[in-house]
């Protein structure tokens, strides 16, 4: 099918190359190669007791704007990693581990760790 | 009297250390932060502009690198060691300091001249301070809101750990005079043991009349003549 000219080639097969564009438009291979087989979604938020001026800005704007009902608001981090082995008790084990050594400061924040198959 | 003064990617208070340093009559050399020696550093000065893009958070990553498990070791062998901004942050990921240091309250970059009142006298990073005497700093920083939970905050006390606080020209402790909305005003600390220290004004960068202050040099005093107690000591 030939695209028009404006149209973005996102998620289309590009057979000589065997090359998908990702929606960010990087490039990765794709089939037999790829060992990517898990991702670890890591959510971290200020804990309770800490000052958080970033989710009160954010709040008081959407109140100015006129959303109604909007309570307290926490601006936190959200990061993902791609996870190339099939362990996934080992990798939640490790990246566990770095979410309390070094993803977040314990002093200060709070952290979920989900891995999706 | 040598100082190890570190460098990391970004920087940027490093020439204003070394050069406050040598202005007092002490001697000073640049440390990369690849390298995992201190040499004959008799004091390690970490300081203030940014490490590694601060991504993640302030001195998350520079507490990895080389020249932090070098400084690590040499606090842990009783050596002085003083994080100024940046370096504060660096100190408090590090673990070397308690607490960790987040946006300011008014989430805006704050950049003027802070009073500072010296709290505990009987450490190496204030004992020069002249009794009573309020210190007039310059602050240049956007995450430098002190902050620990409330157990450490007493320990903090207890212990006599906090060694300067922001006050007002009439060196009361006001809302007003808190540039960042630090815990308790809190402007600087040191650890347990008092060889490990941590604020957020920048003392370099008042040492000299022409800089509009020349204050700072109180704190760069104290660390000469705790080295100068050491060698005294080593020499008995």
């Amino acid at each position: 099918m030939r695209m028009r000219e404006h149209e973005h080639p996102v998620g289309k097969e590009i057979p000589s190359l065997r090359l998908r564009l990702s929606p960010t438009f990087s490039l990765q291979p794709t089939g037999r190669n790829r060992r990517l087989e898990m991702k670890a979604k890591i959510i971290i938020t200020p804990k309770k007791a800490v000052l958080d001026p970033q989710g009160k800005t954010v709040q008081s704007a959407l109140e100015h704007m006129g959303y109604k009902g909007v309570g307290a608001v926490h601006v936190g981090k959200y990061l993902e990693v791609e996870l190339t082995g099939g362990d996934k008790e080992g990798a939640r084990k490790q990246l566990d581990e770095a979410c309390h050594k070094f993803l977040s400061n314990p002093v200060i924040e709070d952290y979920k760790l989900e891995i999706a198959d | 009297m040598n100082f190890a003064v570190l460098q990391f990617p970004a920087s940027n208070c490093d020439q204003d250390a070394v050069h406050a340093i040598r202005v007092l009559g002490h001697s000073a050399r640049l440390v990369w932060h690849k390298e995992n020696s201190l040499g004959d550093a008799e004091a390690v000065i970490i300081p203030g502009g940014f490490s590694y893009g601060d991504y993640l958070r302030c001195g998350a990553i520079a507490r990895f690198s080389p020249v932090m498990q070098a400084v690590k070791q040499f606090a842990d062998n009783g050596g002085l060691v003083l994080g100024i901004c940046n370096g504060f942050q660096v100190l408090c990921e590090a673990g070397l300091l308690p607490g960790a240091l987040i946006r300011n309250r008014s989430l805006q970059f704050r950049c003027e001249h802070v009073f500072l009142k010296t709290i505990a006298a009987d450490t190496p990073f204030t004992s020069q301070v002249p009794s009573g005497k309020l210190l007039r700093i310059p602050i240049a920083h956007g995450e430098g809101c002190y902050f620990a939970d409330a157990p450490t905050i007493a320990r903090l006390k207890t212990n006599r750990q906090i060694l300067w606080q922001y006050v007002n020209a009439q060196g009361e402790l006001t809302d007003d005079a808190n540039p960042n909305g630090a815990v308790e005003n809190i402007a600087g600390i040191c650890n347990e043991r008092r060889n490990v220290a941590g604020l957020m004004p920048h003392p370099e960068r008042a040492c000299e009349a022409l800089l509009g202050s020349a204050d700072g040099r109180h704190i760069f005093e104290s660390l000469f003549h705790a080295s100068k107690g050491k060698a005294e000591m080593r020499a008995a």
